[in-house]
């Protein structure tokens, strides 16, 4: 995308290119927001394999938020194979975009409907209760500590 | 784990007043503890005690494993920020750039002035004549440029806005993030504290309700809703607010291990909930104690 | 200093602050309370000249005779001293804890008790040189032959006649200031104090020295009606000499009583935890 390589061009930083904003009432965890704002980036080709990750300082001055979060963040993109901590150099991608075709995308959509969605309308349930029963589950998900043996 | 400060039963009483009993803690190196209460707590005292300037009247407090609050060793590796950033009002930043250079063995002029400079704080202006952000900013500087092992801070924030808070904490983050240093700020407010620290000391009417990691202390609290005596016979679980209703009651519960019990169904909650209900609990047992004297 | 069990070479040992940046910081901290001790100096010694080189009335023996003059001069002798004691002395560590500066000074690297020595030694170094400044300008518009006019009966006025009773007087008051001031660790207070303290000393050696003086006092206006002349006769005397050497003792001694005073009031406030009390929570 030309915005990319204008940047690349031009040799800023790559702060430039992503800057971290937070959303503090959305429940979600700090390190969270920052992994699916570089997954969002990825998949949007603002990054691609190679690029450095701005570095935890960077981050830590226009954010303020704690460094290990930071470090977790990092961490977790590691895990999930998106990043690659080198020591004394900084944090890379290593992955290349995840690219979610326009059929993944209709089939993802249509077992919802016809599954899930069908199901808890079955059940009773009312709109907001789907999105308040979806929201916590989804909740659940991103937090994996949680060692509560719900039903 | 390498404790940065632990105390043992740490009470102080002056003026014939309680301020501080039998607290007890323990912070590990590295970590940025808020310090939180509601006003008239002790928070200051518990950091004038930790920054030396107060002895304790009982209990023992140790820094560093083994240093003393207030001896010469504590003094150099701890920087204080008190409330309000008290700095002298008629001196200009240069000079108190100057002065703190020369009170102390380690001090980085050039981290002060190059971070004095990016703030767009000017050095011959007087303190007094300073915004209470930028005070707030040049009382920082100057304790960090001192590179201490522990960073204490009393109420850092209440007099800044918004954009000066931001500042402020990034300031410190970056900090944190470029040094092995600790941090221990008070403050009377959560909100905001959650993004910045990783460990929490509770504090109300002089006592510690809690002292951990933010991580642990949400793993090791649960909502429950279930009829009132049903949670009698859990010996490890302590329950530490009961909403009452007609069906049954709401509990806040802290448990001892973290496997909960597959009876019983419980769910996560947030760590302002937890510190509101241990804030409300003791709120109670003071009016219970205020109302027996009576 | 105070770590016990973990007895690692390195922290017997701990790095030391040369005396030297802890005195280019007190200067630095200090700069505008001495300037003003010193431009006080100077305007003094402008109005002493100005009255000495405008209002004196010469005679053959070049004396003053104008009393208001002589009482000017003599309170000089008395109110230097207070001033610079109540307003130097008193507030060098109380408005530390007014203003809440302490929880500052106190926590930095130098310590408290190294702080508080090294800048009560500065300013012993510089109030001893604005009192004997003071003192040799008063002095040279004001010699001990050109004070005519009857010595009071008051007898501290036998005392206070010679300037140099400035120098241990200004050390006293403020020595006795910083005492005060630290002890109640608030200004107000302090100055109270301090000034019953100056008052009760002063009350204290006129009782003491009352025999002594009384004979002079005697002396003085004893033998003759005409106070002047009486005054001639003395100063021509031996008497005149006792006179003066029974200045530079009560002097020196009130000097030695401050420096006394100045190491055991510290020491005492230090010792005695009171420089880690805390008046106001």
């Amino acid at each position: 995308m030309s915005i990319n390589k204008a940047a690349r061009a031009a040799n800023q930083a790559l702060i430039s290119v992503i800057s971290f904003s937070l959303d503090l009432q959305s429940g979600v965890p700090t390190y969270l927001q920052l992994v699916q704002q570089v997954e969002a980036a990825l998949s949007l080709g603002y990054l691609v394999e190679g690029d450095q990750l701005p570095t935890v300082k960077d981050v830590v001055s226009s954010v303020a938020i704690n460094p290990n979060t930071v470090l977790k963040a990092y961490r977790e993109l590691e895990s999930r194979g998106i990043a690659e901590g080198r020591p004394g150099v900084g944090t890379f991608i290593i992955a290349s975009p995840h690219v979610i075709t326009s059929d993944k995308m209709s089939a993802l959509r249509k077992s919802l409907i016809s599954g899930w969605l069908r199901e808890a309308k079955k059940a009773g349930l009312s709109q907001a209760a789907i999105v308040a029963l979806f929201n916590s589950a989804i909740g659940e998900i991103a937090s994996p500590n949680k060692t509560s043996k719900n039903s | 784990m390498l404790s940065v400060v632990s105390s043992t039963n740490l009470a102080k009483s002056y003026q014939g007043k309680l301020a501080l009993k039998d607290c007890t803690i323990d912070v590990p190196v590295g970590a940025v503890v808020a310090l939180v209460g509601p006003n008239g707590a002790g928070k200051t005292t518990l950091l004038d005690i930790v920054a030396g300037l107060l002895p304790a009247t009982f209990g023992d407090v140790r820094l560093f494993e083994n240093v003393i609050p207030g001896s010469l060793e504590s003094l150099q590796r701890v920087s204080f920020v008190a409330q309000n950033s008290p700095l002298y009002q008629n001196m200009t930043v240069i000079d108190a750039v100057r002065l703190t250079e020369s009170l102390n063995v380690i001090f980085d002029r050039e981290y002060a002035l190059t971070r004095l400079q990016k703030l767009q704080i000017s050095l011959k202006r007087r303190i007094g004549k300073l915004s209470g952000g930028q005070q707030a900013q040049v009382a920082l500087t100057l304790a960090i440029a001192r590179h201490p092992d522990l960073l204490l801070l009393d109420e850092p924030l209440s007099s800044l806005d918004s954009l000066a808070r931001q500042q402020f904490l990034s300031e410190l983050m970056t900090s944190v993030a470029t040094t092995s240093m600790s941090v221990i700020f008070s403050s009377h407010s959560i909100y905001e504290l959650e993004k910045v620290c990783d460990y929490l000391i509770l504090v109300v009417g002089g006592e510690v309700q809690l002292c951990d990691s933010l991580d642990r202390i949400v793993e090791s609290h649960r909502m429950i809703a279930c009829a009132p005596g049903e949670l009698d016979d859990y010996s490890d679980i302590e329950i530490i607010e009961r909403k009452l209703g007609t069906r049954f009651s709401t509990h806040l519960i802290k448990v001892k291990n973290l496997l909960s019990r597959s009876a019983l169904e419980s769910h996560p909650t947030s760590l302002e909930n937890i510190v509101l209900a241990y804030l409300r609990r003791a709120q109670e047992v003071e009016a219970l104690n205020a109302s027996v004297k009576l | 200093m105070n770590s016990t069990f973990h007895a690692d070479a390195s922290q017997q040992y701990l790095p030391q602050i040369r005396l030297r940046n802890v005195v280019f910081g007190i200067l630095v901290k200090e700069k505008t309370r001495i300037f003003l001790m010193f431009a006080y100096l100077f305007m003094n010694s402008v109005v002493i000249y100005w009255l000495s080189a405008n209002l004196i009335e010469k005679t053959i023996y070049n004396i003053y005779t104008n009393p208001t003059i002589l009482l000017y001069f003599r309170l000089l002798v008395i109110s230097i001293p207070l001033i610079i004691g109540l307003l130097i002395g008193v507030p060098l560590l109380s408005t530390e804890y007014e203003s809440g500066t302490y929880r500052f000074l106190f926590t930095q690297g130098v310590g408290r008790w190294r702080f508080v020595r090294t800048i009560f030694g500065v300013y012993l170094v510089f109030i001893s040189l604005f009192s004997v400044m003071t003192a040799s300008s008063i002095n040279h518009f004001f010699t001990i032959q050109q004070q005519a006019g009857p010595i009071q009966i008051w007898s501290f006025g036998v005392f206070i006649s010679n300037p140099i009773i400035i120098i241990p007087l200004t050390l006293t008051t403020f020595v006795a200031g910083v005492f005060f001031g630290t002890l109640m660790q608030r200004v107000i207070p302090g100055i109270a104090a301090t000034i019953l303290f100056v008052l009760m000393l002063a009350l204290g050696l006129q009782v003491s020295l009352e025999k002594s003086v009384a004979f002079f006092v005697q002396r003085l206006n004893g033998s003759q009606r005409d106070p002047l002349l009486a005054y001639y006769g003395f100063v021509a005397s031996n008497d005149s000499r006792y006179l003066f050497r029974f200045q530079m003792t009560f002097a020196l001694s009130l000097a030695i009583l401050s420096l006394i005073l100045a190491l055991g009031s510290l020491r005492a406030l230090n010792s005695g935890g009171l420089l880690h009390r805390k008046l106001r929570p």
